[in-house]
């Protein structure tokens, strides 16, 4: 008896449940405005990944509100790094990134995208990127011959640090950023140990303690970036890319000796996206902006503004640029 | 991996209880000259092996581990769309997860932030009593205010789910292993190696069978939280009295009516016990959790490390710390309910006694009409914006000024470390052949347990890492692990005794090293990494101030528990306090601050793996750079981890064993038992000790 009342109980409360699943959000008065003529896709949600630097999140961030204010859909966004991204794009949970840098992952583009492996190239964004070693252009006034790795050759112990020892630091980034530096360091004969900060951040906040006191650096870094503005840095010449150098690099990374190719960055998508939601692949295929766009947002978040607050911003000032990816997106949905 | 490396406070305490009955010893000779004999023979054999043969794991008898994993690896993302196994069983398996938990995050949040306050009320209320109730309403208003009400339900329903499913998993397996002890034995060293994994190693394989996403991050969880709950469900069941179990038989009850009407009863507390344990292991993982692309508190810890931003991690570690002093007080409130009041039916509220029934139909009502004054009347779904309150800002600031006030001094400290501390121990370690520090550990294992099993555990396991091409890595986070460790323990032991000498100083540390040890590895990393130089060192400071906990619990706990009658006798005997202290206490205190130097060892561990994210070298890097580039080094370093985390914690538990326990035939088992890991309670040891268990948890809650 008590049992059975005890289960009706249950029943009860899991049928309350269901039903509340099932009932809609409270309506706020803030998402009412700005979706005005925009199709109706709520029920269709986008799934970007966000990778972990300001670049990346400047793309989605306006992917984001332009998505959902001008398309209707509904938009998740997905914290995860550049080469855990490529299996979960190819099964589905994942539906697009919007940043990838090409120099990292040409086994991830012939393996996923050329073998049909779940991926396709979603296209360029626009912005063209460059990796490569960066000193504060300070440093050149004493130390001219830095401007290229013949001269960092005997200037290494410039970069000394304790947990360098007696070779130079190189401070790197997010242990998950495509990088093939101490390998660079090794074949060129450099004597420089590789140590990583662990973020883009990181990475900042070192350059902003050195910049200060004028004191030495290395660092892995890259353009566009907010940070090029606001800090005057140098890249150090490394030996040209020549195909071959690549191909001696292409089945083990650790043979790699030249500089970081220039990236056309681009896209990429889940090879059902196109089914799943046409007018997001048109909109996402479209979307191409520039440098100083992406870098305006990207120093808006790094002053402290939330990622979707920048992107808003960038919007309200630019609809020309962006309108043509909405038309297109209406123009397919 | 995050909170609870090894055994979570009230596990340990347990432990403790069960471990000090032997402990009495009488040490009538020195034995110092002996042992410094013995230490100076064994640094002129390192010495002059480390002259005279090549340091280091030779490459010829390595293999490439990694080559295998890889190719798994390789074959099932460009298969997983099409294999079999993962078409029908995986994909179906995570797909329907995932979208379970969506939707009770989705019903969370439309019961609106109101309703899920007065759920967590009610709930909370008649489980464990109206000052609970209040403590719950508190915690979860304030997640709320500290702006984080969206991340706090994710994270709460990852929580419930994974409890749920490590609940139905853990109680069975639990009271079968308590009625078969054979079963027992058989899981017993499982359980011992998934309370010593880093939660880390666990992710690799996840990951490529089931992608990113909150499936993963559940069964890591799961994993991790299983332990406490089916150890002390096999404890609960095997406390309960012969005579009770007789009476059922001799009144002809079947051993299933055994089951349910005698020994599940009377193991309800213990078992209640468990899944409290369980939600504090499962909070820890939450970080981790994060790294495999699920939302939620862990995220916002993650952004904290990322962007550099104490304040954002602080919060996000306060919001944690919120939840998990919910849960922990509802559940163990439940469970000490359950004790106490054994057979009454009534829920005490502010004062009145009113019946059960009736609490539980008013908690129904007040939550309805909390859900639909929420969704009709306030129209908020999400916590209102300006109830909130930004910390992160201000804590920023404040750190930006230390960081510039001291920062100078840090950044020496830093390279001191470095140059007198890390690196001549890592050259140490590196320059030794691998076979004498196999054999030294060998002999540390023997020495100190006198069995040759461990010896020879460990001797095996270390020269595994070796054979797996890891060598010098795990010799480098050995080196960073010596340094946090001795550090850590030379601050906790004098903190626990002026602790346990002092109720005033007891009672104000408490709550601080409650809250420690809550609070994610992660967010101590955060500031480590402001203070010190991107290096080796973030990861060691992170990890010895993260570990102090369990020290300080430790030290003071077994000074605590001395007899009062022996301390007296001491001191009626005209024993100086400081004699008393050396003399009576700290050698009676011997087997708990051994664990507690056990449980530091295994959770600065965890904190120099973690540091792999932020310039820490070693096996951590290694594992880091596995879930994102190459999974199949991930996965070999997650191993590496687990066999130099076994062998560290089994020799370290030996130690703890007390000496007289090694003699006599008696003991034999006692010290079988303990060294295994779980002293909880011994099969011939009393039900009391379970009982006594919970009282000592009560009396530190």
């Amino acid at each position: 008896m008590k049992r059975t009342r005890r289960r009706a109980f249950f029943a009860m409360a899991a049928a309350a449940a269901s039903m509340l699943v099932a009932c809609s959000n409270v309506s706020s008065s803030s998402t009412s405005t700005g979706t005005g003529g925009a199709p109706d896709n709520s029920g269709t949600t986008i799934n970007i990944a966000v990778s972990p630097w300001v670049g990346s999140a400047a793309n989605v961030a306006v992917a984001k509100q332009l998505l959902e204010q001008k398309l209707g859909y509904t938009v998740k966004t997905t914290n995860i790094d550049e080469y855990a991204q490529f299996p979960a794009l190819a099964n589905g949970d994942l539906d697009a990134t919007l940043e990838v840098w090409p120099s990292g992952h040409a086994k991830d583009y012939s393996k996923y995208i050329q073998g049909n492996n779940g991926v396709v190239d979603g296209g360029l964004t626009g912005v063209t990127g460059q990796i490569g070693w960066w000193i504060p252009t300070y440093m050149l006034t004493a130390h001219p011959e830095l401007a290229t790795w013949e001269g960092l050759k005997a200037d290494a112990a410039l970069f000394k640090t304790a947990e360098s020892g007696s070779a130079g630091q190189i401070l790197d980034g997010d242990p998950s950023f495509v990088t093939y530096d101490q390998s660079i360091a090794d074949n060129l004969g450099l004597n420089l140990k590789v140590v990583y900060s662990g973020s883009e951040a990181a990475e900042l906040s070192a350059l902003d303690a050195a910049y200060q006191k004028q004191a030495p650096i290395l660092m892995y870094f890259w353009t566009p970036h907010w940070a090029q503005q606001k800090y005057d840095l140098t890249m150090i010449k490394l030996p040209d890319v020549t195909p071959a150098c690549t191909a001696a690099a292409s089945n083990d990374v650790t043979k790699y000796a030249c500089a970081y190719p220039q990236d056309d960055l681009y896209k990429a998508f889940n090879s059902d996206l196109q089914t799943k939601a046409p007018a997001a692949f048109a909109f996402l295929t479209a979307m191409t902006y520039t440098n100083d766009n992406q870098n305006g947002i990207g120093l808006d978040i790094s002053n402290g503004m939330k990622a979707d607050a920048a992107a808003q911003k960038w919007i309200d000032a630019n609809p020309t640029v962006w309108q043509p990816w909405v038309d297109a997106g209406l123009a397919a949905g | 991996m995050q909170t609870r490396v090894g055994r979570p406070p009230r596990q340990l305490e347990a432990e403790v209880q069960a471990g000090l009955a032997g402990a009495a010893v009488h040490r009538a000779e020195n034995p110092w000259p002996r042992r410094l004999a013995w230490l100076g023979g064994l640094a002129a054999a390192i010495w002059l092996g480390t002259m005279l043969f090549p340091g280091g794991f030779p490459d010829r008898l390595a293999v490439d581990a990694a080559k295998p994993f890889n190719a798994f690896a390789d074959w099932a993302s460009t298969h997983q769309n099409t294999n079999a196994v993962f078409t029908n069983f995986l994909v179906p398996l995570k797909d329907a997860v995932n979208s379970a938990n969506d939707n009770l995050t989705l019903l969370l949040s439309r019961l609106t932030w109101a309703g899920v306050i007065s759920l967590a009320a009610a709930v909370a209320g008649i489980l464990a009593g109206w000052r609970l109730a209040v403590v719950a309403a508190v915690g979860f208003f304030l997640m709320g205010v500290l702006g984080l009400w969206t991340a706090s339900l994710e994270t709460l329903s990852l929580i419930l789910f994974a409890i749920g499913v490590t609940i139905v998993i853990g109680v069975p397996v639990g009271i079968w292993a308590g009625r078969r002890p054979a079963l027992d034995r058989a899981i017993r060293p499982v359980l011992d190696a998934m309370q010593t994994i880093p939660a880390y190693s666990y992710l690799v394989p996840l990951l490529l069978l089931f992608s990113i996403g909150v499936t993963t991050a559940l069964i890591a969880t799961v994993l991790f939280a299983l332990p406490p709950i089916i150890r002390l469900t096999t404890l609960g069941v095997r406390g309960v009295p012969e005579g009770s179990l007789e009476v059922g038989l001799s009144y002809g009850a079947t051993s299933g009516q055994v089951l349910r009407k005698i020994q599940l009863p009377l193991a309800k507390p213990s078992i209640m016990l468990g899944v409290n344990q369980s939600i504090m292991m499962a909070l820890g993982i939450v970080v981790i959790a994060a790294q495999v692309g699920v939302g939620g508190l862990g995220l916002e810890v993650l952004n904290g490390l990322r962007d550099q931003s104490v304040g954002v991690a602080l919060t996000g570690g306060l919001a944690i710390v919120a939840l998990a002093i919910v849960l922990d007080r509802v559940t163990y409130g439940w469970s000490e309910a359950a004790r106490k009041r054994r057979g009454v039916t009534t829920v005490n509220v502010f004062g009145w006694h009113v019946p059960r029934r009736a609490a539980a139909v008013a908690g129904v009502v007040f939550v309805v009409l909390a859900v639909i004054f929420g969704r009709q009347v306030l129209r908020q779904q999400d916590f209102p914006g300006g109830l909130t309150l930004s910390i992160a800002g201000s804590v920023d600031n404040v750190v930006h000024a230390i960081t510039r006030a001291i920062g100078g001094t840090t950044q020496a400290l830093s390279n001191a470390m470095i140059r007198y501390a890390l690196d001549p121990l890592r050259t140490l370690l590196e320059g030794m052949p691998w076979w004498l520090l196999c054999g030294t550990a060998a002999l540390a294992g023997w020495t100190v347990s006198r069995r040759w099993t461990l010896a020879a555990l460990a001797f095996v396991c270390l020269a595994a890492i070796g054979v797996m091409g890891l060598w010098m890595d795990a010799m480098n986070t050995l080196s960073q692990v010596i340094v946090a460790v001795v550090s850590s323990v030379a601050l906790a032991i004098p903190i626990g005794i002026w602790s346990a000498r002092s109720d005033r100083v007891h009672r104000i540390i408490k709550p601080i090293l409650d809250t420690m040890q809550t609070l994610p590895q992660f967010v101590y990393l955060v500031p480590a990494v402001a203070l010190f130089n991107p290096s080796r060192v973030p990861g060691v400071i992170a990890g010895l101030v993260y570990a102090l906990p369990p020290g300080i619990r430790l030290t003071d706990l077994g000074i605590r528990e001395v007899p009062a009658e022996t301390v007296e006798a001491s001191v009626a005997y005209g024993a100086t306090p400081w004699q008393t202290l050396r003399k009576v206490q700290l050698p009676l205190a011997r087997p708990a601050i051994l664990l507690g130097v056990n449980q530091t060892i295994m959770m600065v561990l965890s904190v120099v793996i973690i540091a792999g994210l932020v310039g820490g070298e070693g096996l951590g890097y290694q594992v880091i750079l596995g879930l994102s580039k190459d999974p199949g080094l991930g996965m070999v370093a997650g191993i590496c981890i687990l066999l130099l985390a076994i062998v560290i914690d089994r020799i370290t538990q030996a130690i703890g064993v007390p000496s007289s326990a090694r003699a006599g035939a008696g003991a034999a088992r006692a010290r079988k038992e303990r060294s295994s890991g779980t002293a909880v309670a011994t099969a011939d040891a009393e039900p009391v000790i379970a009982q006594g268990t919970i009282r000592q948890g009560e009396g530190e809650a």
